[in-house]
């Protein structure tokens, strides 16, 4: 899996290049996002290129949330597409996870 | 009335060709002025069954065979996917925990929510299937 990877303002942000982030490409995102799990991490994940998700997706995403929570890290999420914001809503995740609108507003300097 | 069937063997790498053939045949079935969200919730709905047989009909076998048949009607579509693997009671699934404290859980939860309507059958002779319909009018 190709992500795309820039350091601003003291958060990292993660753009994936997967279209599918599914049962087949998760253990792919598991082992991308696994150095980032270091403490006070902070981490932006913009998801703009993933057009689709699954369930098995939306559990790598609670994982990766759970792991930077228990080393006092944060995750953010933006550019959520059409199918992804679909999907958040029918599983109630729309309020479990954070969410923004732009890196702009996930760095807090819009 | 139109109808297509494709097989595809039960190794998570059979995927691709699943959402390859699936994604085309919502495109050229699926009215344009229904949207392309609907085709998205569509092939959603149909994707979190596949998966299931892959990874629990047949989960510890890579050579089973998913068979997917699907039918078109006026406003809307049947798909059903059929195995050979091991059954389980579709019905009786439990609903999954909204918290954000469990990982998993939501694949059925999602079939039945998206699809009109669903249906599982599973007789010893003729294995497994499960119908899901789609009223067009009727996805969100």
């Amino acid at each position: 899996m190709d992500m795309d990877l820039e350091e601003k303002y003291n958060w990292s942000i993660i753009q994936i290049k997967e279209e599918r982030l599914d049962v087949k490409s998760v253990p792919e995102f598991r082992e991308l996002v696994a150095p980032f799990i270091v403490d006070n991490a902070r981490v932006i994940l913009d998801l703009s290129n993933t057009q689709f998700i699954d369930s098995t997706g939306i559990g790598a995403l609670l994982q990766f949330m759970k792991a930077l929570d228990q080393t006092d890290g944060v995750l953010k999420l933006c550019g959520i597409q059409d199918q992804v914001d679909a999907m958040f809503k029918l599983v109630h995740m729309q309020n479990i996870f954070v969410i923004c609108s732009s890196i702009e507003e996930a760095t807090g300097l819009n | 009335m139109m109808e297509y069937e494709a097989q595809f063997n039960s190794d998570i790498q059979s995927m691709d060709a699943f959402h390859c053939w699936f994604d085309e045949l919502l495109k050229s079935c699926v009215p344009s002025d229904e949207g392309s969200h609907k085709q998205k919730m569509i092939l959603t709905a149909v994707h979190e069954a596949y998966t299931n047989v892959i990874r629990h009909a047949y989960a510890d076998d890579d050579k089973g065979v998913v068979n997917l048949r699907v039918k078109l009607s006026v406003g809307g579509l049947c798909v059903e996917i059929c195995d050979r693997g091991t059954s389980f009671d579709f019905d009786s699934v439990a609903e999954p925990d909204f918290s954000g404290d469990s990982f998993g859980g939501f694949g059925c939860y999602l079939v039945k929510k998206i699809a009109t309507n669903s249906c599982y059958e599973s007789r010893e002779a003729q294995g497994n299937r499960l119908h899901l319909e789609f009223k067009f009018d009727m996805i969100e």
